[in-house]
Order: C-alpha cells, then sequence, then structure tokens
C-alpha cells in the first residue's frame, strides 16, 4: 500500500468515526430538548401549586463526609432548608482525619444515640450514633474508613424511608430541589432512579447554605467545566432520558428506591466510579429480572457543587472518573452482548465507542495530523478542513446544550459581558481545555492497562463563597 | 483528499452556521425570558393587593383591571394558591372575580393543550369554579399519562360534583398502577360522602392484596367507624385474607375493644404481620399482653424487635426499673440492641417534648 493510500484510508477511517459520533450526539441533543419540553415551567415565578401536596414519600438524604470540616456545616444547613415535607438527614463521616466530626458537634449539638444498626448491606463497623439535640432530622454516624461506597451503604441500612437521596457533603442543593426529584416516584410506581443537574458553585455566592446569586466563575478551568457539565447534563443525561438508558446518576446527586438498591446489594466498594456502577447494575437487576422500571434525569433537580480550579485536582478527578468508567464497563461487558438489556445495551455501546475509545482516536487522529505536517503531506485547506470539522460540531453540542440550559430556567445569572465570555470558551474549549482533558483520560487508560492502583486523591477545597444576606 | 476536504468544510460549516443561528436564538430567548419575568413579577406585584382587598376586606371587584393577557399561567397560578389559602366567602368572592375575569373559557381551552401544566391549570381553574361543561374533558384526563394531570383532574372533578365523581374515579382506583394510598387520601379528604367506604370496601375485598391493603389504609384514614367493621371482617375472616390485608388492618386497630383481634396475630408467620399485631397491642393492648410483647424481642426480623421495644417503652405502667429486669432477663443480644435503641429513642422524644411550649 502506497504512503498516499494509506492516509487516504486513515482520513476516511478517522472521519467515518467522527461522523458516527457527532451523529449521536445530534441525536442525543434532539432527544434532550424533546425531554426538556415537558419540563418546560409555564412561568418563571416560584408560587407553585403543590399538586402533589401530601402525596410525597418521605426520604432519607444520605451524606457520606471524609475530610470536609470546611464545607460539612453549609452543606448541611443547606439540607436543613429543603422545602419537602418529610425527610430525614443522615451524615456519615466515613473515619475522617480532620475536625468534620467536631464541627458537626459544636454546630449542631450531637449526643450519642443507642442505634441498634441493621446491617442489610454488609458494611465496615460503625462506631457510633448522634442525634442532634437541636435538629430533631438530624442524624450523624461515625464510622470505620471504608470508603464512599461504604458509607453510603451504611446510610442506606439506617434510612428509614422509602426513598434515599445520595448527596456529596460538598455540595449545596436548591430548596425546591427535592420536591422536583421526588415527581417521578409520585408519577410513576416503576421510578427506581431519578438524577439532578450538578452545576458549578464557583463564582457563585451563597449565604447560611442557600444559593443569593448565580454567577459565572471568574477561573479559566471552572468556566471551561461549567460548559463541560451543561454538555453532559442537558445533552448526555437528558438525551438518554426517553429512552431509559441512562448509565450515570451523579453520586452528588440521585433519589434512589432503597428496597431496589438493597435487593441488587447496594453499593459496590470494589470500584472507584461507584455511582456509574449502582446505575449499570440496577439497570441489569431489573431487566434481568422483567420487572417495569424507569431511572429519570430530571433537569429542575439542581446541585451546586464546586469544580477544582487547578490543574492538579483537575488531573486526579479526570483519570479517577475515566478510569471508574473504564472499570463499570469492563465489569459489565456481558450486557453489550445480552438482547434483553434493550435500550440499555446501545447505551453501554456509546459509552464504550463515544466516551471510553474517544481519547485513544482523538490522540490517534492528532499523531496522525503531525504525521502528515512532518512528512509534508498537509495541505492548509486540508488543515482549515479538520479544524472546521472539529470546531463546528463541539460549537454546535455546546451551544446546544447552553440553549437547553437556558429553556429549563436554569441559566445563570449572567450580564452580557459575561455571557460573552461563556461563548469564547466555547469557542477555545476544542482546542485548550478538551487537549488536557484529553491527556489526562489517556493517563487513565495507560494506568488500568499497567495495573496502577486508583487513589481518590483530595481536591483543593475554598468552601461556599458567603454572598451578602 | 479533495472530496475529504470538500465534506470536512461541509460539515463544518454547516454545523458552524447552525450553532450561530443557535446562539443567536439562545440570546433572544435569554432576553425574552428575563422581560417576562419582570411583567411577571409586576403582575404579582399588582394583583396581590387586589386579591387581598376582594377576598379579605369586601371590596368590589367590578373595578378590577383585565385579566393580564400576557403573563396568564402566572396570574392563574397566584390566583390559585390564594383560593387554597382562603375559605368560605373570603374564597367565594376570590371565584367570582375568577369568572368576571373570564377564566371559564380559559380554563376549557387549556384542557385541550397538549402540555401538561396547562392542563393542570386548566383542570384546577375548572374546579374552582364549578365548570360542569368541562365535565367531559375532565373525565378524559383521569386517563392522561402523566400522574398530577389526572389528580388534578380528579380534584376538579370532585369539586364540581362529588356524586357523580365518585364512579368514574373508583373506576381507576384498583388499576396496579392506579390510584390508592396517599393520593386517593387526599383526593376524598375533604368529600362528604358517606358511601364512599362501602365503595371502597366492596374494591378492596376484589383488588390485589397489595391495593387491598392500600384501600384499607384508605378506609381507615376517612372513617374510623367504618374502619373498625372493615378491621374485624378482615381479621376474623375464614379463610384468612392474605397477610398484606391482615397486616393494613392491624395498623388500623386503634379501639381497645379490638385488642383481642391483634393477640390472635402476634405469632403469625408474616414479620410485618407480627409488626403491626405488636402496635396494635402497644395502642390498645392491657397489661396482661406484656409478655406476649415481650416474647417478640427475639423475634428474627428487625422491624418486631424494634417495635415491640418501642411499645415495651412507651406502655402505660412501664417504668426503667421494669425495662431494665426484662433487659436483664433477655439474652437474646439482639433484643437488648432493640431495647437500648427503643430507650435512646423514647429519652430523646421526652427531652423533645419538654421543649415544646
Amino acid at each position: 500500500m502506497s504512503l498516499a493510500l494509506f492516509i487516504e484510508v486513515v482520513q476516511w477511517v478517522v472521519f467515518a468515526y467522527f461522523l458516527t459520533l457527532n451523529g449521536a450526539y445530534f441525536m442525543l441533543l434532539l432527544n434532550a430538548f424533546f425531554s426538556a419540553k415537558q419540563a418546560l415551567p409555564l412561568h418563571t415565578l416560584r408560587t407553585e401549586i403543590r399538586t402533589y401536596q401530601t402525596m410525597e414519600p418521605p426520604i432519607s438524604v444520605l451524606a457520606p463526609a471524609y475530610n470536609e470540616e470546611k464545607v460539612v456545616v453549609d452543606s448541611v444547613r443547606s439540607m436543613l432548608q429543603l422545602d419537602y415535607p418529610e425527610f430525614e438527614i443522615i451524615v456519615v463521616c466515613d473515619g475522617p482525619k480532620d475536625r468534620t466530626l467536631e464541627v458537626l458537634k459544636e454546630a449542631f449539638d450531637l449526643e450519642p444515640f443507642a442505634e441498634a444498626y441493621r446491617e442489610r448491606i454488609p458494611t465496615k463497623p460503625v462506631k457510633q450514633v448522634y442525634l442532634s439535640r437541636t435538629t430533631p432530622r438530624l442524624k450523624v454516624v461515625l464510622k470505620e474508613n471504608g470508603g464512599k461506597a461504604d458509607a453510603l451503604n451504611v446510610g442506606v441500612n439506617m434510612a428509614q424511608y422509602p426513598l434515599f437521596a445520595a448527596l456529596d457533603t460538598d455540595s449545596l442543593i436548591e430548596r425546591e430541589a427535592l420536591t422536583h426529584l421526588a415527581a417521578p416516584f409520585i408519577n410513576d410506581p416503576g421510578a427506581v432512579v431519578a438524577g439532578g443537574t450538578l452545576r458549578l458553585s464557583n463564582g457563585a455566592k451563597f449565604h447560611n447554605g442557600a444559593l443569593v446569586e448565580a454567577r459565572a466563575p471568574e477561573n479559566w478551568w471552572a468556566r471551561c467545566q461549567v460548559v463541560e457539565y451543561q454538555r453532559a447534563f442537558m445533552v448526555g443525561r437528558l438525551g438518554f432520558d426517553r429512552f431509559n438508558a441512562i448509565l450515570v446518576v451523579s453520586g452528588a446527586f440521585g433519589l434512589f428506591h432503597k428496597e431496589t438498591v438493597v435487593a441488587a446489594g447496594g453499593y459496590r466498594h470494589d470500584c472507584i466510579g461507584e455511582d456509574m456502577e449502582l446505575v449499570v447494575r440496577l439497570h441489569k437487576f431489573m431487566r434481568q429480572q422483567n420487572k417495569p422500571y424507569r431511572v429519570y434525569q430530571v433537569a429542575e433537580a439542581i446541585c451546586w457543587t464546586e469544580a477544582p480550579e487547578d490543574a492538579k485536582s483537575l488531573k486526579g478527578q479526570r483519570v479517577r472518573w475515566h478510569r471508574g468508567l473504564t472499570e463499570v464497563l469492563w465489569r459489565h461487558r456481558d450486557m453489550l452482548f445480552d438482547r434483553k438489556m434493550g435500550s440499555v445495551q446501545l447505551s453501554m455501546w456509546y459509552f464504550v465507542l463515544f466516551e471510553w475509545l474517544a481519547p485513544l482516536f482523538e490522540f490517534a487522529g492528532y499523531v496522525f495530523l503531525v504525521l502528515l505536517a512532518v512528512t509534508g503531506y498537509l495541505e492548509l485547506k486540508v488543515f482549515c478542513g479538520v479544524m472546521l470539522l472539529a470546531l463546528g460540531p463541539a460549537l454546535f453540542l455546546t451551544i446546544g446544550a447552553m440553549y437547553l440550559d437556558e429553556l429549563t430556567l436554569r441559566g445563570y445569572d449572567t450580564h452580557r459581558k459575561e455571557f460573552m465570555r461563556f461563548l469564547s470558551v466555547a469557542l477555545v474549549e476544542p482546542f485548550t481545555f478538551r487537549l488536557f482533558s484529553l491527556y489526562w483520560r489517556l493517563i487513565a487508560v495507560w494506568r488500568v492497562a499497567t495495573g496502577k492502583k486508583a487513589a481518590w486523591g483530595q481536591l483543593v477545597r475554598k468552601g461556599f463563597d458567603k454572598g451578602t444576606p | 483528499m479533495t472530496s475529504f476536504v470538500f465534506w470536512a468544510y461541509l460539515i463544518g460549516s454547516a454545523f458552524t452556521t447552525i450553532a450561530v443561528l443557535s446562539g443567536i436564538s439562545m440570546m433572544q430567548y435569554k432576553l425574552g425570558a428575563r422581560a417576562r419575568r419582570t411583567r411577571e413579577e409586576e403582575m404579582q406585584a399588582a394583583w396581590r393587593p387586589i386579591f387581598a382587598g376582594i377576598s379579605v376586606a369586601g371590596a368590589d371587584f367590578e373595578r378590577c383591571p383585565p385579566l393580564p393577557k400576557d403573563t396568564v399561567p402566572a396570574f392563574l397560578e397566584l390566583w390559585l394558591y390564594w383560593l387554597s389559602m382562603l375559605a368560605g366567602e373570603d374564597r367565594e368572592r376570590l371565584i367570582q372575580l375568577g369568572q368576571q375575569l373570564g377564566l371559564v373559557p380559559l380554563a376549557r381551552r387549556m384542557l385541550l393543550s397538549p402540555q401538561a401544566d396547562r392542563r393542570v391549570l386548566g383542570a384546577s381553574v375548572a374546579g374552582y369554579l364549578k365548570d360542569d361543561s368541562a365535565w367531559p374533558h375532565l373525565t378524559a384526563l383521569l386517563d392522561h399519562g402523566d400522574r398530577k394531570v389526572q389528580l388534578a383532574a380528579g380534584r376538579a372533578l370532585l369539586q364540581i360534583d362529588p356524586a357523580r365523581a365518585m364512579p368514574p374515579i373508583l373506576a381507576r382506583v384498583a388499576h396496579a398502577r392506579g390510584w390508592a394510598g396517599r393520593d386517593l387520601q387526599a383526593l376524598l379528604r375533604d368529600v362528604p360522602l358517606d358511601t364512599i367506604q362501602d365503595d371502597l370496601w366492596a374494591m378492596a375485598q376484589d383488588a390485589s392484596p397489595a391495593i387491598g391493603a392500600r384501600l384499607v389504609h384508605v378506609i381507615c384514614s376517612l372513617n374510623p367507624v367504618k374502619c373498625r367493621s372493615v378491621i374485624k371482617a378482615i381479621l376474623t375472616a375464614q379463610p384468612a385474607y392474605p397477610a398484606d390485608m391482615l397486616s393494613a388492618a392491624l395498623a388500623g386497630i386503634t379501639d381497645p375493644r379490638d385488642a383481642h383481634l391483634a393477640r390472635a396475630y402476634v405469632q403469625h408467620s408474616e414479620g410485618h404481620v407480627r409488626r403491626n399485631a405488636v402496635g396494635a397491642l402497644g395502642r390498645v393492648g392491657l397489661a396482661d399482653d406484656l409478655p406476649a410483647i415481650a416474647s417478640v424481642l427475639s423475634d428474627p426480623s428487625w422491624w418486631v424487635r424494634i417495635r415491640a421495644a418501642q411499645v415495651l417503652y412507651a406502655f402505660p405502667g412501664m417504668n426503667g426499673r421494669k425495662i431494665a429486669e426484662l433487659t436483664q432477663a433477655l439474652s437474646d443480644v439482639y433484643g437488648q440492641d432493640a431495647l437500648l435503641h427503643a430507650r435512646a429513642e423514647h429519652l430523646t422524644s421526652l427531652r423533645w417534648r419538654k421543649r415544646k411550649p
């Protein structure tokens, strides 16, 4: 085969992959618009009549905490302000090394409580349970360190209500978020999971655990992530919602049917992507049992979380995420060939081809471009064509996601200048942030391939900005 | 290379163009949404004092401004919100205002909207305005795919004509995904009918055990007198009713005259039946029932153990010394755990009771 022919073949293979990838994104975006249309509010005001009043099922809110002394009190305060008739909060301190438990004791006047712990899902030992003298809804559990999944399983064992919401203590959820998240469970007896939308709190202003102003972040890394999160939630999750094929419900904010999770075995603690692993396993469990069920994405249920603002923390996070994806896809690879999985089978293939394999294809594409340049085969018009091909769909997807974000009335409180900043990020992100993301995902693939052990790493936290009251 | 370049430019340009157009459309939408929000806030500020004046102060509503056509959904929701807070003549005045403003035909149009939220608003408005001409549309909405539309339609029908509404509502109760439980309780709570319980009891006997159990809960929440006769029928029947129904009946026992019915089920084969039997004895039992309750402290089911421990702590005449004796006599560690748990709960609830003014 001559070099020219080889180049021709490779470029068409890359082109075909690229076309398929963006075709899939386009389909997801269309689906997301249809899903969002149903969630479109009739008005912007919040004087909502509670159609479901007195019908809301009680919820156990589970919040695993490890070394969260800076944010845990604000987080619990925001949970206590939730506008929901009946719920309890269980903070599970997973053997923290800092003053997480101490700050909780000081803030909420905790005292020991002799709970008869019921271990339906095996966990590491629980050392002590605390109740608050001032806040009847709150329970705090101190356990031996076992990881986030293990902490969540303790919470599931202790939960007294039929639904549980898994939250991160470094996140703040909006007051009406639980009401929105519970709606699918009232509407559909087959609902087993409902996922909320994560937005980045970097730059937003909070006071006493309540959102005051939703502003765009100043930090460039955070601003790129805002755009990225919009794509992930508005397109990726909403797009799969109509097919009942959502594979990822963020560990920071999801509502689950407790008995179904217990029957499926709870969270796996030998997997770094425990949130995705649980949802995938729930799909498998329910489809193998031939039981009607549904996994929902609720756009208007919002949770604010802090994103890394430095490259080191971001690298740790992205390497962990991609490793988690790899582990889950490998662990459940049988679902790729099981017809019983239905739409979930397609979703699994999507994740394999367009999420897991994507960094390898992208890297190959860049190497190929460099080779073309070095061998003199790269003409300017070809280079411009490739850049346009890379930019056009990426820009369309990003703006589509931003549009969806606006439609569901959850856009940021941006002024024109900030809005233009977001748009400019959308333009440069494919050639800047995306390259870093590619590099970090390749590191994850390399580490999995070489058998290097995974670690959680430490995110540098700033806490929630105290806006003016 | 030429065809590749052609396709690259074509597809890249197409996407970029759509992206730019979408961006422009989005900015227009954002500006429009901001303007809409401002209008809605102004509408709210203008109409709140009018609603207050008409409903509470009895002001003349003939001089009210017309319906704000550009903010209709927000206006309707504000009007409904005020109605939900009022009662009696205050509410009636606000309803008359709604008729004056022409909300009847508006609600009927909204019932036909493809948007679920509009249908909910339309049904809610039609219900308050007792618009009989909306009856066929509302009945059709009882089978809508969206539960909140079904419930809004059900509520509206009951507001318009409770007796006429019951047959179509009851017809949907016994389905597997139908109404039974909190939604039905909420719907029927304000309906002043005596025959509902008989109809519900008839349905409970024909329905599946799970739905039957839920209907028993609804009956007991609506009418304690009817509840007693239903409980007796279930707990004394031969052959026995399914466990779900037994459990629901035991949960409904509140009359001391029915304590003997609960005693028979403390050793039932199903854990949830035993739990509710113990719970019933906790509510209506006598001192002679204490040994039976204490015997299930070593029950294999956690729920039964905890319930028995809770009942013991709350039982009249029980004190710390008696509980301590019981704990010492108990060899089962899980039973001891349950007693410790119940003690902690008991002390916590005592402390909370002391705090209340």
